[in-house]
């Protein structure tokens, strides 16, 4: 029998964990349902892309390939709920899980079973979206936007669909009030709103933003169930409904939720372009106010996703104008990280590549979304390749770019180990070239008329195309190397010490490397927390 | 860039702190879960309500 002081050493340690299944299945501790978040992000953002190469595949050449149309509009909704709801978000969670006790100087979240409640509903609900594929006629396929009344024609799947969006949503809630009570209360004491790094800022204000649209998109999702299943007919036109207001519901949802997609990536970068410029952030408060700003502004300009079905002059105008002005925070951000950079010492890891990527093209999104939030403009670009080169600028080049820089950035901090930085610069150059490849002449496509969401295409359109599936097959096959690189950095490497980047600052890199079970058992002291201050 | 070392690491964390902070957590939980909730079900109802008129 164990002697009783041995056990209360062993529990004294902060370090016990429990082991097997167990420790995941009912994993109260941060890092472990971190750990879940970013293992299910990168899982989704695979099958999401092979759904995006079958897309792909298919436009390589005029006329139909492979698939039917009916099919490739499956390939194309269920590419857009993955990546935005299964790959994207999840990932930001998981990065928020790991990060955020220990930037604040926490032991844990705050609300560590709602946390494990919280990640083990979307295993669910994208079983359920998945399995929808092979359910009597097939996979839901009138867009990821879900517009009636063609969504409203989906066979078997439509209520599956329904409820993994429900899941999706809820989770997400859950996991946003989680976010908030850890920031709220969880800091260390000295540990004031304004020494916060920008990434946990840029998570507050998004669990916000999740708290107020989720239930919009839960709200719209409901009654696109009545009306299918209980005689409603609230956007069907036959019964005095209306199809636009689905679009006015699900983009007053649709707008915030893209800068839930972004804002956490904004806080990353505010992160790592300090680390390797050697430099504190340029103008912290700025990007705090800038932050809120654009999430403020992202409740009133949802109608620019629909100028063309028709408004009032007064409405267009408006929200044209209000579109522009999100350019003004954005550009402070883009100016405050040039200045970060501006007389700095700069070294280029690879998480400095991808921030750098970040920069140049995220704003060739976000020039292109100016363009797009013209009105007269907006109706030659609608619905062409234009609008899908904007968004993927801003996604792929955007959030995605920002998830692998956060990940090479704090993956020594997790896993003990550097990584191969030889296979991760080969892995920043070989997705940033084809990246481009892939969208850029999409841009080109759009503006020469090429519609979306088409599995056939005039043949005047051929070579970009080509071009383009190219650049998608590189970029997928560039992808592999991610994994690659991560699962031989977690089994060996050179040890990283605490602070593994030497220019970083801030609470995690006050830890050792990997950070025990338990964080901050007890909190950090004041003067620690001045010293990795983000200003 | 060295950090400059030497101060404490830690500081201390006694029982009294460690409730407050568990006062405070469940209060903010309860809150935000109620606005969330009211949200949630609140604007289903409120669609659902609207369109039955």
């Amino acid at each position: 029998m164990a002697e009783p002081h041995a056990h209360a050493a062993a529990h004294d340690d902060h370090d016990h964990k429990p082991h097997g299944w167990r420790r995941w299945v009912f994993a109260t501790n941060h890092k472990d349902i971190g750990t879940m978040y970013l293992v299910l992000s990168c899982t989704m953002f695979f099958i999401g892309g092979i759904a995006a190469e079958c897309i792909r595949l298919e436009l390589f050449r005029p006329g139909l390939q492979f698939f039917d149309p009916q099919f490739f509009n499956s390939l194309t909704t269920m590419h857009g709920l993955i990546m935005i709801f299964g790959a994207i978000m999840p990932a930001f969670v998981g990065l928020a899980n790991w990060m955020v006790p220990m930037q604040v100087g926490a032991p844990d979240m705050a609300l560590p079973r709602l946390n494990n409640f919280s990640f083990w509903i979307l295993p669910f609900a994208f079983t359920l979206l998945i399995g929808s594929f092979f359910v009597p006629g097939g996979a839901p396929a009138g867009g990821w936007t879900m517009y009636p009344p063609l969504i409203l024609q989906t066979g078997a799947a439509f209520p599956m669909l329904i409820f993994s969006v429900h899941l999706m949503g809820m989770s997400s809630i859950l996991g946003a009030i989680n976010v908030i009570v850890t920031i709220m209360n969880m800091r260390a004491p000295g540990m004031t709103l304004l020494r916060m790094p920008l990434f946990v800022w840029s998570w507050l204000i998004t669990a916000y933003l999740l708290i107020a649209v989720m239930p919009v998109l839960a709200g719209a999702v409901t009654m696109l169930l009545t009306d299918h299943f209980f005689g409603t007919t609230f956007f069907t036109a036959a019964g005095g409904g209306d199809p636009v207001m689905f679009q006015h519901i699900f983009w007053f949802f649709g707008h915030p939720e893209v800068y839930i997609m972004i804002l956490p990536a904004f806080g990353i970068i505010s992160e790592i372009i300090p680390t390797f410029s050697r430099k504190p952030l340029f103008g912290y408060e700025a990007m705090v106010y800038a932050v809120a700003s654009i999430a403020f502004l992202s409740f009133i300009v949802w109608a620019h996703h629909m100028f063309t079905v028709g408004m009032p002059l007064a409405a267009q105008l408006f929200f044209m104008l209000s579109t522009m002005l999100i350019a003004i925070p954005t550009g402070v951000k883009v100016f405050n990280w040039t200045a970060t950079m501006w007389k700095g010492s700069l070294s280029f890891e690879p998480p400095m590549l991808f921030a750098l990527a970040f920069l140049f093209l995220f704003s060739i999104g976000g020039f292109s979304g100016l363009m797009l939030a013209m009105v007269p403009a907006d109706y030659q670009y609608q619905d062409t390749y234009f609008v899908f080169a904007h968004f993927h600028y801003v996604l792929v080049t955007g959030a995605l770019f920002s998830i692998i820089a956060a990940v090479y950035y704090w993956l020594p901090k997790w896993t003990g180990h550097m990584y191969d930085m030889k296979l991760g610069t080969w892995h920043f150059w070989l997705s940033a070239i084809f990246v481009n490849v892939l969208f850029f002449p999409q841009h080109f496509l759009g503006l020469a008329g090429m519609p979306r969401r088409i599995p056939d295409y005039a043949v005047q359109f051929t070579d970009w195309n080509m071009v383009s599936s190219i650049g998608a097959f590189g970029f997928g096959l560039s992808q592999l190397l991610f994994p690659y690189l991560i699962i031989k950095c977690i089994r060996a490497g050179r040890a990283a010490g605490n602070r593994a980047w030497e220019g970083a600052h801030g609470l995690e890199w006050e830890l050792p490397s990997p950070p025990p079970f338990h964080s901050w058992t007890t909190p950090p002291s004041d003067a620690v927390i001045a010293r990795g201050a983000a200003h | 860039m060295a950090a400059p070392s030497g101060a404490p690491v830690t500081v201390a964390h006694g029982p009294a702190d460690e409730a407050e902070r568990r006062r405070r957590v469940r209060r903010t939980a309860i809150l935000f879960a109620v606005i969330a909730a009211a949200f949630y079900f609140g604007f289903i109802a409120l669609v659902l309500l609207r369109g039955a008129k």
